[in-house]
């Protein structure tokens, strides 16, 4: 009797002490530094390209708009996760990880993108669905712009449609700077015509002055 | 009763074992940043504003020479104090979200990001107390940031997993030195960070 009671209390201890041990590193991967402050995370290096930086950064504001707030890391390399190289190839746990630490009052939804695949935090279960699904491109250019096109696609598996705000990125997703540079040179058409055509008039009441003037 | 007291103990130790067997260590568990003003101090004070030498460190306008990285993590009381983007970089600052892409001059020890990476001149030799002065925060033995000193606990520095034994201030920043700064309540430091390759 004695002695389970030892083998109890023994058993209860080590488990006490287990689980005392502080399993928490100092965390200091670079995503949880950058994230709080704006959407998009990317590689150090090799770098994302400008433009698609600009797309992404373009397709998450965009998604927030539709109603699918969303924040994207692009890991390429196990240096891209600083203190925390060991969650690299793992998509999924480094999602949880980061997406915990980058919820502060409310839970982030987050993607997450490695060579290896997609991983999703706080995100419909359709959403998730669509994430891991996806095959990642090549190098960090290919990763983020199948980001961008699995961010379309878990907004719109999510019932949210993000629509005609894109910027840049594959497919129809140039419209957005089309118009930047478009909407100027539309106005300044517009301008002209009108400008034309009050030239017009004026000429034309000019020579109808002249006529009855003449006449 | 017992029985099941012990199978369930048993249980939950080998629960919180799994993984330790299989010869890899456990992923790591977040730490979360703290809240509030002391923990997210700014980049720079009146005399980087100005862009005042500070010691031997001068503020320059010319293009950064060749550099190499370090980096710098503090934690308080178990919790992450954020290592601002912006540290030895005079304003007008250039922000790209996060980032500080150039200002007026750069000192000779910045940050661009705000993740603890350090650009350090690889022609100079620099201090961890330097790059606290051109910072403006307290670096004692005692004291971190702004957060008061605590009775009978120090400041703990760590260069890689190793305990400094000395004044945290000396701590000379080389290529791809980890260090790691604490006060209050201990957290392991961590074995190692993946720095950007070739810088």
């Amino acid at each position: 009797m004695r002695a389970r009671r030892r083998t109890s209390i023994a058993a209860a201890t080590l488990t006490a002490v287990l689980a005392a041990v502080p399993l928490a590193r100092a965390d200091s991967d670079p995503a949880s530094d950058v994230l709080p402050v704006q959407n998009v995370f990317v590689p150090y290096q090799p770098q994302v390209s400008q433009s698609l930086q600009q797309t992404l950064r373009a397709e998450t504001a965009a998604a927030a708009k539709s109603g699918f707030p969303i924040k994207v890391a692009i890991v390429a390399t196990a240096q891209d996760l600083g203190g925390v190289p060991d969650f690299f190839g793992k998509p999924q746990p480094y999602a949880r990880y980061l997406g915990s630490e980058i919820s502060f009052s409310k839970p982030q939804p987050l993607l997450v993108v490695m060579p290896s695949g997609l991983g999703t935090y706080q995100v419909p279960p359709k959403a998730a669905a669509v994430a891991r699904g996806m095959t990642p491109g090549a190098g960090p250019d290919g990763m983020a712009t199948t980001a961008v096109k699995t961010i379309e696609q878990m907004a719109t598996a999510a019932g949210h449609k993000i629509g005609s705000y894109k910027a840049g990125g594959s497919g129809g997703g140039k419209s957005s700077t089309a118009l930047i540079f478009a909407g100027p040179i539309v106005l300044l058409v517009i301008a002209l015509v009108v400008f034309s055509y009050r030239r017009m008039g004026q000429e034309e009441e000019e020579l109808e002055e002249l006529r009855s003037g003449s006449g | 009763m017992r029985r099941r007291v012990v199978a369930v103990a048993l249980g939950l130790s080998v629960a919180a074992t799994a993984g330790c067997g299989q010869g890899r260590p456990p992923l790591p568990r977040p730490l979360l940043f703290g809240e509030g003003a002391l923990y997210r101090p700014a980049p720079y004070g009146p005399r980087v504003a100005s862009a005042r030498t500070i010691g031997r460190l001068r503020c320059e306008a010319a293009a950064p020479p060749a550099r190499f990285l370090a980096h710098v993590e503090v934690i308080v009381d178990g919790r992450v104090a954020i290592v601002p983007a912006g540290i030895g970089v005079a304003p007008p600052q250039v922000r790209r979200g996060a980032y500080v892409v150039r200002g007026r001059c750069e000192y000779p020890i910045r940050t661009h990001e705000p993740t603890g990476l350090l650009e350090v001149a690889s022609s100079r030799r620099i201090t961890l107390g330097e790059l606290f002065a051109v910072w403006q925060q307290p670096l004692t033995r005692q004291r971190l940031l702004e957060f008061a000193p605590r009775r009978g606990s120090m400041v703990r520095a760590y260069v890689g997993r190793a305990r400094w034994p000395g004044d945290p201030r000396e701590i000379v920043l080389r290529r791809h030195r980890a260090v790691t700064l604490e006060l209050g309540r201990f957290v392991p430091p961590r074995p190692r960070y993946a720095f950007p390759r070739g810088i």
